[in-house]
């Protein structure tokens, strides 16, 4: 299956498309895909240009969790950073860490 | 430092308004992204993974107290209360909203500070020694030069749409602290065999994809005929550099094909062609561009301060941070201080608003106003009295600013990687903040000495790690984030590209490494005063790359 993800015009933020006309900004709202009809709908997206930015496809799994090589990069973009957890977004422990023992919570200085 | 004249303003305003005219219309549905693009880089404005970044040009890394007051509250106002600076010299700011842009841009020009030629296939902000008109090294103090470069490259027509991105680098001392030798041109002010300034030009260095140290391809050009030169070495550039595939375009590319002789030949053909019609730059302007670099009123003081020197053998903690973050002074009694913006655990190069402030004023009260920005993501107070340097340390410690490991091993040079940027392949700063935890202890980390750490997320090697003792490189294996081991580059007067070693290490197990190379190094070299670039060059990388991948202390 596939998402569609852009960068929201005004912000910069990730937003993920959610259906005809909608953008959210949170990875649990995006609209799943069948890969068959993933073109078009990204036409579809794409041509929202006054909201969103660079719209492109991700893979996902069944329950709309970016796979394979995405996986990292797209939880960032949905997550915040992994190392300061202040200027990120909400539930950043779901990010994986990058290292065994860096708890992703704690505070850089 | 240098002041905005009437042609400076005019043109920063113009720019401003020219972009908020073209934010706006992006905003309203009249421009595309397609045609806005290549605007906003123009102006320094990236969009990354999570919202806009504002990439500030900081000519040759010198501001004063009020323009980094002003970053502060840029920081503070549009930004999430902090800004990150770079190993060009420069600060970005991470969460920028495109619409803040032309306010932003307005406040930068209060303070005659823009973020034009940050990006795009233009002559990009100098950089320099930052150290500059202060280190006991130095022969001249090569900012003039830098600002006759600032003045002569911004919006140059002929340089505006090169093949790439060309950097330009200057050092007026013995001791290269400029990398000069990896950048698209490395400028060497130096004495000439009479005595007067000449240059000593590299041209076509580079990291990235494909690092090369940039080889000498003209010794003891004379100062005064610098821009008609360089003009000339663009003029090759832009006229035979590769336009037809971007990862061939850089000068480095172009010098390493057509070998540097011949490269060199060409570039002197074109300048004793110019030379005949571009006369060297007037002698008045350089006088009067050196007028805003004049020394500050430096008081006459013994050359160690005997109230220095009694509090620092009272404060071991005060004698600790001076042994690691002073630098000599070309004036007695006086020294330039480091500030390392490499807290244990922090991220490399992040400085808060409040931490601007607090170095902003520390500057005005200590340093005769002045800060520096390094390209190992520091900030310098370059003229400091002896006699003020406890207060000034206590000051910094109360600030939570004084960490005394410049140039130890967790002064780690790290790109924003995965974290941050559109391009990462990997995450560097938390390898950065691993390592550094590692070598946590500040009386063993002295006891290693100078080790230096550059780590990239990508090949495009923002974190230097080409250049790095110990260089390390994240990349994308099928989903997972690991990294390469590079050991022996270094970015000063005798630079190097590091060589890799083995393959990559998941990222949990780079600390470990790291210190099996170190507790190898400290097996085996001489004494204390052989550094670890010292010992490895002497043995060959071979112990130290068995150390890293086999395990064996």
């Amino acid at each position: 299956m596939k998402i569609i993800t852009a960068n929201s015009l005004l912000t910069g933020a990730p937003i993920y498309w959610a259906g005809t006309g909608r953008w959210s900004a949170e990875l649990s709202e995006a609209l799943t895909i069948d890969p068959a009809d993933a073109e078009s709908a990204l036409q579809q997206a794409s041509a929202q240009s006054e909201i969103a930015v660079n719209a492109y496809l991700v893979a996902v799994e069944a329950r709309g969790a970016p796979v394979k090589r995405e996986a990292l990069r797209e939880a960032i973009r949905a997550h915040g950073p992994t190392i300061r957890p202040d200027p990120g977004r909400p539930d950043p422990g779901r990010v994986p860490a990058c290292l065994p023992d860096q708890s992703p919570d704690q505070s850089p200085e | 430092m240098y002041r905005y004249d009437e042609f400076d303003e005019t043109l920063v305003r113009e720019r401003r308004l020219q972009f908020a005219d073209q934010v706006a219309r992006r905003l309203s549905g009249e421009l595309t992204e397609d045609q806005f693009k290549p605007l906003r880089l123009m102006n320094g404005l990236y969009l990354q993974l999570h919202a806009y970044m504002l990439r500030v040009a900081i000519p040759y890394g010198v501001l004063n107290s009020v323009q980094l007051r002003a970053l502060a509250g840029i920081a503070r106002r549009w930004d999430k209360d902090y800004g990150h600076f770079t190993t060009r010299q420069n600060i970005q700011f991470n969460w920028i909203r495109l619409g803040d842009v032309p306010e932003i841009l307005e406040a930068l020009a209060g303070v005659e500070m823009h973020a034009m030629q940050t990006s795009g296939n233009c002559i990009r902000n100098v950089t320099a020694d930052h150290f500059a008109g202060a280190a006991a090294d130095e022969f001249l103090d090569p900012r003039p030069y830098a600002e006759l470069i600032r003045q002569w490259s911004t919006l140059h027509p002929e340089f505006s749409f090169l093949p790439r991105k060309f950097k330009i680098a200057v050092t007026g001392a013995s001791h290269d602290r400029a990398a000069v030798q990896l950048h698209d041109i490395g400028l060497h002010l130096k004495p000439g065999r009479d005595g007067s300034p000449v240059f000593a030009v590299f041209i076509g260095g580079g990291m990235g994809r494909t690092p090369f140290v940039g080889p000498l391809i003209r010794d003891e050009l004379p100062a005064d005929a610098l821009l008609v030169y360089l003009e000339a070495a663009l003029r090759v550039y832009n006229r035979h550099g590769r336009r037809d595939n971007l990862y061939k375009s850089r000068i480095k590319i172009l010098v390493s094909a057509l070998g540097a002789d011949r490269f060199s030949a060409e570039v002197e053909a074109e300048y004793q062609a110019m030379r005949t019609e571009s006369p060297p730059f007037p002698p008045e302007e350089l006088a009067r561009i050196r007028h805003y670099f004049a020394a500050p009123p430096f008081e006459t003081l013994p050359a160690d301060d005997p109230e220095f020197q009694a509090l620092r053998a009272r404060s071991a903690a005060f004698d600790r941070f001076c042994r690691t973050n002073l630098h000599p002074h070309q004036q007695p009694g006086y020294a330039s201080v480091t500030i390392a913006l490499k807290p244990i655990g922090g991220v490399p190069g992040d400085c808060s608003a409040a931490e601007m402030e607090a170095i902003a004023t520390l500057a005005a009260l200590y340093s005769f106003d002045e800060i520096r920005v390094t390209h190992e993501q520091n900030l310098v107070l370059p003229h400091v009295r002896e006699a003020d340097l406890f207060a000034l340390w206590e000051a910094l410690h109360a600030a939570g600013l004084a960490t005394p490991n410049a140039g130890l091993i967790s002064d780690i040079i790290a790109c924003p990687g995965l974290d941050y940027c559109d391009l990462a392949n990997a995450r560097s700063i938390p390898i950065a903040q691993a390592i550094a935890e590692r070598f946590a202890d500040m009386d063993a980390a002295l006891a290693i000495g100078e080790v230096k750490i550059k780590i990239s997320g990508c090949i495009n090697a923002c974190g230097h790690h080409h250049a790095g003792h110990i260089g390390i490189l994240g990349v994308d294996k099928q989903g997972e984030e690991f990294y390469q081991i590079q050991l022996g580059g270094r970015a000063d007067e005798q630079a190097r590209i590091g060589t890799i070693t083995g393959k990559g290490l998941p990222g949990p197990e780079i600390p470990d490494a790291i210190e099996r190379v170190i507790d190898r190094y400290l097996a085996l070299r001489l004494d204390s005063d052989e550094r670890f670039i010292d010992a490895l060059e002497r043995l060959g990388r071979t112990p130290f790359e068995e150390a890293l991948h086999h395990g064996a202390a």
